[in-house]
């Protein structure tokens, strides 16, 4: 059978579950990535640069915004609650996990060329890897002497960031809310702890076995 | 293309590299499904602190409390030509490290790196839409790969055999996230659960399904006790029972099985999977599938966009979600311009269907030509180089420039030390 490769360390991080290069975690980049700069100074920057780029040649951030059909370069924010929830759900684990793996390369020591030691012994999680990707895009719009290729919608990937689905229009079901008991519509809310309940049915057995707020 | 230096290569491996399955195996002129091995893409370790890497899984009889570790898992072949799928989208350091994993550690003779979507084309899509028509061998020219997988779900438009980028579209609604929401949903209503991914996942498996009315199902599953869409779900104990039963709900617990754990399923059996409708009902700030399909169709040319429309492929685990195309073609029909036709296909196996379509590409020798790199010339150009010949075409600017400086020194240190 295959020999198992190990690319990825087991060192936990907090807010991953330790695992592979393809962890995601959906909290703003703004939250997750201490080396990236904040949205805001994004945003002003790159408004900057497609300024003085526009000039000389198309700048890459603005002809893809809006050849892209309106892809907002706007981060979505999240409120902290709903970003707890979202981790939780995007967790392989409930709980937090290591598993310890003995040796990767069995019985010889991993990586043959210097290269594929750097990619072992790396230490970058998915998160990384991305605002690596995106603060090298920001430091290229500023180098004067970056000169982008014309911008192809066929060819220039959007980039990880950008990809990502819209928030729904208004007009969309885009708050709907269902009972925590019974998975009924929401249409009641518990006046002490706010949960959506469906009926006064649901509402009993919430305030007996999950109510744990009260004013 | 002058690849004078192209060792004989005789053997093709296709690795479809999932984040949950790796789907691999060899191409050959008579390969089927069956010689595809699907190996779970984790590390696994049970009540009994057991570690299981990937394929030992199958030999686990104890899932319960089961914790799952995702490492990347690969396979070695040198004579071998290697065809291996990335994430869309993938950070250029991420496919440079599996560049050099794949000519440097395992030294395969050749190598073609792309996202699973761009192997699905290679498949005889027509055979989809109208069984028996002629076999085709080439690349279908136009087709909107839906792929629901593990982690996410994306539209990808392969026009002429190649992704067009900036139609990638993505919901960050998969497999992993509607087996949690169940999980959640049945933790808060019922029972515990939420150490039991693996048993809820054989419950999603065996009885989630997409409404195509969810309001009409979710009165239903209100106004009747009994109704066609409850059922109970019987949950393993590893002593007598193995693998967990569905079956209709019983008026009373038959005698002697009074020790039996079971788990009512009613209408979590369709919310769940409507997340990928309905991201928001989880508090994703996204549109739903139609959503993206109609905007990934509208970011390309228009002269493409009725070919999209009309050949639309699920592909991933969750294409095998019942009623998922029914109540697709339903909220697409109104989306699409009115002289389009919404055409969608399921592959027999959507979770091979990648794969499969690697096969075909592996047994197509003059497009596998065009298509691989050899090992020879990686050594000779580099990273960079390669990172360029594998997206198709000069990348801008942005990405070459970014690695070109670890590229160019790593070429020096290989020269120097012979590997
Ligand atoms: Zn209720
Ligand atoms: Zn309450």
């Amino acid at each position: 059978m295959y020999p198992t490769v190990e690319l990825l360390p087991n060192s936990g991080k907090t807010g991953t579950t330790g695992a592979s290069s393809w962890y995601y975690s959906n909290a703003p980049p703004s939250q997750s990535v201490s080396a990236m700069p904040k949205p805001e100074d994004l945003r002003a920057r790159k408004a900057k640069t497609a300024a003085v780029a526009s000039i000389t040649a198309p700048s890459f951030a603005t002809t893809a915004a809006s050849a892209s059909d309106g892809t907002s370069d706007v981060v979505v924010k999240l409120d902290p609650a709903t970003v707890r929830r979202i981790n939780e759900l995007e967790k392989v684990n409930w709980h937090d996990v290591q598993i310890k793996i003995e040796a990767p390369f069995s019985g010889r020591k991993p990586g043959k060329t210097q290269n594929v030691r750097r990619v072992l012994a790396s230490q970058k999680t998915f998160q990384n890897h991305l605002s690596d990707d995106i603060a090298n895009h920001e430091l290229q719009l500023q180098n004067p002497l970056y000169k982008p290729d014309p911008y192809d919608p066929a060819t220039t990937p959007l980039g990880y960031v950008r990809s990502v689905a819209e928030p729904p229009s208004t007009n969309a079901t885009r708050y709907r809310r269902f009972c925590e008991i019974c998975g009924y519509w929401g249409t009641i809310g518990c006046l002490r702890c706010g949960v959506r309940l469906c009926s006064g049915e649901c509402e009993a057995t919430h305030k007996e076995a999950r109510c744990t707020r009260r004013f | 293309m002058g690849k004078a230096s192209a060792p004989r290569l005789p053997n093709v491996l296709v690795m479809d590299n999932g984040a949950h399955t790796i789907k691999a195996g060899y191409a050959t002129r008579n390969t089927d499904p069956s010689d595809c091995t699907a190996i779970p893409n984790c590390i696994a370790r049970s009540r009994d602190r057991r570690v299981y890497v990937g394929r030992q899984l199958e030999s686990c009889k104890d899932f319960g409390s089961i914790v799952f570790r995702q490492p990347v898992e690969k396979c070695d072949a040198k004579s071998t030509t290697l065809i291996l799928t990335e994430a869309p989208n993938a950070p250029t350091p991420l496919q440079t490290n599996m560049d050099q994993i794949v000519f440097e550690e395992y030294e395969f003779g050749a190598y073609y790196r792309c996202p699973a979507s761009q192997l699905v084309v290679w498949n005889d899509i027509g055979q989809l839409f109208n069984p028996g028509t002629t076999l085709q061998h080439n690349a279908a020219e136009c087709v909107l790969v839906v792929d629901s997988g593990y982690s996410f779900t994306h539209v990808i438009p392969v026009i002429n055999g190649k992704s067009f980028q900036a139609g990638i579209r993505r919901i960050d609604v998969g497999g992993k996230v509607l087996t949690n929401y169940l999980k959640e949903m049945f933790s808060i209503r019922q029972l515990n659960m939420m150490d039991e991914t693996y048993i809820v996942n054989e419950i999603k498996e065996s009885c989630c399904y997409i409404s195509k009315d969810p309001r009409r199902d979710l009165d239903i599953c209100k106004r009747m006790k009994r109704n066609s869409i409850v059922k109970e779900y019987v949950l393993p104990d590893y002593k007598s029972l193995h693998k967990g039963i569905l079956r209709e709900r019983l008026e009373k617990v038959p005698q002697g099985k009074e020790a039996e754990q079971t788990l009512v399923v009613g209408n979590e059996r369709f919310m769940a999977p409507e997340l990928l409708f309905h991201p928001g009902d989880v508090g994703y700030r996204q549109t739903g599938l139609p959503d993206i399909i109609m905007k990934s169709v509208n970011s390309t040319p228009e002269e493409y966009r009725p070919l999209l429309l009309a050949n639309i492929v699920l592909v991933g685990g969750n294409a095998m979600l019942q009623g998922l195309k029914e109540r697709l073609e339903a909220e697409l029909v109104p989306m699409a311009p009115e002289n389009c036709i919404v055409r969608i296909g399921i592959p027999e196996d959507p979770i091979k269907y990648a794969w499969q379509g690697g096969v075909a590409l592996g047994n197509n020798k003059t497009a596998l030509e065009q298509h691989r790199i050899a090992r020879a010339d990686y050594l000779e150009h580099g990273s960079t180089w390669l990172a360029k010949k594998m997206a198709g075409q000069s990348l801008a600017a942005v990405q070459a420039g970014a690695s070109s400086g670890v590229a160019s020194s790593s070429n020096k240190r290989r020269r120097s030390s012979p590997g």
